[in-house]
């Protein structure tokens, strides 16, 4: 069972460490393949070093808060799908980070098996957008 | 829904106002001082109006009551004195009658008495003597006289040693027990002095003067020379009798008044040594008395008219007073509420994140436990992760009671403080931890001398709250919030900065005003700063901005140390 989570690669961005830390274990039991970030920062230096499929992304946040991490994920890789997770589940929220370009928003406290079909979900969808990718990369060839 | 909870918001302050004692010594005073405010105002002044007025009306009605009897009296005695100049002439036109010759026949006499009669009908008789002072003719109803001896009588003895035409008596009962008055006149016919006597009724010339019009509320009295009635009511005194009141001689006219504010004028006579008491009726009297009473109750029912009116007045602006406070207490309640629904995020967060480690961490060891994860794990290694949630718990129930505290009406008193205090337990409570998620550093420059301060702790911290959300919310994206405390002798300030956006020039002569807010739609109520503003006014403080538009903004509140 595994293998069919092995190829997803998982960023999760929070500053509640001891969130951070079970919830990467959690995922590691199910067999994801996860990379933790602290905050903001870290994040994006994560980025930079490795492709991740989907990054799961607190907004409040010390320093660069969730939003700004957004904005900049998908703005220099945008094939990155983002599940925005957060305490605050008021209807603005959602609507400003689907505007930014979030996949979805999960609130807290959250369900392991509702992330999980989140990150099902997202992950086709971004397998969706790489085909899209080469398919326009073709047309242009073409 | 919303209007049940309304209703109930507004008896329990309903109930906050009339029940609390504090509150209802301060509306009692408040009234009192209403009260005395009101009576200086205009029951003072009323007062003194009265009183004035009363003086001065009192004043004129003395006066005019002098002048009414003083101008009567003139007149009766004016009246008096030409009846009797007109007598004397009438007499004296009489004997100065060339034909007469002595003896008189009796025949001749009463021609004469006719004569006279026919000019006034005071004439009683008329008789005549010689200087044997005999009685030699007589013309009248009393025959008797004729023939009487009046060597005795004192005016006989007046008339031949004057050198006047005439004398007069004062009034005399004499032979007859009537009273009545002599004029004597004298001629001289062939060398020989004769002397006419008349004998006049001054019963009818009184009679005239008392039934004038204008003699209608005044008792008229007739003394002579010593003072013994001449002509007198009745009710007042006799003839002869000795007056309750002898005229001051020095003077033609003159006014009295006695000790129970009676009036007596009198006028001394031209012709004879005679004055015209001129005295008021007891109905008179009593008519002024009771007007001036009417008058004075007249006042004091006015008067106490206008107490009544103060009085309900009072309770009138306390009420309004009452109701003012109770709306504004609503709005305290609401701006309380709304301060709720600003924090509302803060707190989510603050709850959220607690709660999603405890999910977390049960979720961990669900794990452990499902044979599907064939886990290693030993009861052990379970430690961590209770505490953990032991953690999470008790953050949250930190925040719980911070929560409490704020919404908390209870402990809605006044106590002595010490506002360092205040302010680490309200920025360590709620404020550093959220701030610090948005990248806002809060800075303490409390200074730990300054007075601990009698105020209430719900509503500054209120106040606060209101500071450090505005504070927060100017800043973007981070930046600085410089909580400071200083005190003198007579204030405690307390300033809350910021590194925020400012606030401009126009914007901020608003800044205070109810609803007025540049927060965007659904964030702010506009509540804050008006409710601050009165909260800290009611404190007995101030509360100030200043600002400079991209830079940042202070508000200063300033408290007095002693209340």
């Amino acid at each position: 069972m595994n293998s069919m989570y092995e190829n997803i690669q998982l960023l999760i961005v929070d500053d509640e460490l001891d969130f951070l830390d079970t919830i990467t274990e959690r995922m590691e039991l199910r067999g994801f393949v996860v990379t933790k970030a602290p905050n903001g920062e870290a994040a994006l230096e994560a980025v930079k070093t490795k492709k991740y499929d989907i990054a799961i992304l607190d907004l409040k946040m010390p320093g660069l808060d969730g939003k700004k991490v957004l904005e900049i994920l998908k703005r220099e890789h945008t094939n990155i799908e983002v599940v925005i997770l957060t305490a605050d589940g008021s209807s603005d929220v959602a609507e400003e980070t689907s505007k930014l370009g979030a996949f979805c928003v999960i609130t807290k406290p959250i369900d392991i098996e509702k992330l999980i079909s989140v990150i099902i979900l997202a992950y086709e969808s971004r397998l969706k957008k790489d085909s899209g990718f080469l398919k326009q990369d073709f047309e242009i060839v073409s | 829904m919303k209007n049940e909870q309304d209703a109930n918001i507004k008896d329990n302050i309903n109930g906050d106002i009339n029940d609390n004692p504090i509150l209802k010594k301060m509306y009692w005073v408040m009234r009192r001082n209403y009260i005395v405010r009101l009576l200086l105002i205009y029951m003072f002044p009323l007062i003194l109006l009265v009183v004035y007025f009363q003086y001065q009306y009192n004043g004129l009605l003395t006066k005019s009551r002098e002048h009414h009897l003083m101008s009567a009296a003139e007149g009766q005695s004016r009246i008096l004195d030409i009846f009797i100049k007109e007598r004397i002439n009438n007499i004296i036109n009489l004997i100065d009658n060339p034909s007469l010759s002595y003896p008189i026949s009796s025949q001749e006499l009463n021609k004469m008495f006719e004569k006279l009669h026919k000019d006034s009908d005071a004439f009683i008789d008329l008789g005549y003597l010689d200087t044997t002072s005999i009685q030699k003719g007589y013309a009248g109803p009393l025959q008797f006289l004729e023939k009487k001896y009046y060597k005795k009588e004192k005016w006989y003895d007046e008339l031949i040693n004057t050198n006047e035409r005439y004398v007069i008596t004062d009034i005399y009962l004499g032979l007859r027990k009537t009273p009545h008055f002599t004029i004597g006149a004298k001629i001289i016919i062939n060398k020989k002095t004769i002397i006419f006597k008349t004998s006049l009724d001054p019963q009818k010339i009184y009679n005239y003067m008392t039934s004038l019009e204008k003699s209608k509320d005044i008792h008229i009295l007739i003394v002579n020379n010593s003072g013994y009635y001449q002509l007198a009511p009745t009710e007042v005194g006799k003839p002869m009798k000795l007056s309750f009141y002898i005229p001051n001689k020095s003077l033609n006219i003159g006014i009295k008044e006695t000790k129970d504010s009676r009036f007596y004028a009198f006028s001394w006579l031209a012709s004879l040594n005679w004055a015209v008491i001129v005295k008021e009726k007891e109905d008179t009297v009593k008519s002024y008395f009771n007007l001036k009473i009417e008058i004075i109750i007249a006042s004091i029912i006015f008067i106490a008219f206008l107490f009544f009116v103060i009085i309900y007045r009072s309770k009138n602006i306390v009420k309004v007073e009452k109701e003012k406070d109770m709306v504004l207490l609503q709005f305290e309640q609401a701006s309380k509420l709304a301060t709720v629904g600003e924090l509302a995020a803060g707190i989510a967060h603050e709850i959220g994140n607690p709660l999603n480690i405890i999910a977390n961490e049960v979720g961990i060891m669900q794990d452990y436990s499902n044979p599907k994860f064939k886990s290693t794990k030993t009861l052990q290694d379970m430690n961590p992760h209770y505490k953990k949630i032991i953690s999470a718990v008790y953050r949250i129930k930190d925040i719980n009671k911070k929560l409490l505290t704020f919404v908390s009406q209870k402990d809605n008193e006044l106590r002595e403080y010490n506002l360092n205090d205040l302010i680490e337990d309200l920025v360590s409570g709620f404020f550093e931890r959220e701030m610090k998620v948005d990248n806002i550093e809060i800075i303490r420059k409390l200074n730990h001398n300054i007075p601990t301060i009698l105020t209430d702790s719900n509503q500054l911290r209120q106040v606060l709250i209101n500071l450090l959300t505005n504070a927060h919310d100017a800043i973007k994206p981070s930046g600085k919030i410089t909580i400071s405390t200083n005190a003198n002798t007579d204030n405690i300030y307390i300033a809350v900065s910021d590194t925020g956006s400012g606030i401009s020039q126009d914007k901020l002569r608003k800044i205070f005003l109810p609803f007025y807010t540049t927060k965007p739609v659904g964030k702010g109520t506009g509540l804050g700063l008006s409710v601050s503003y009165s909260i800290i006014k009611n404190l007995g403080g101030t509360i100030t901005v200043d600002s400079k538009p991209g830079l940042g903004t202070t508000f200063t509140i300033i408290l007095p140390v002693k209340r």
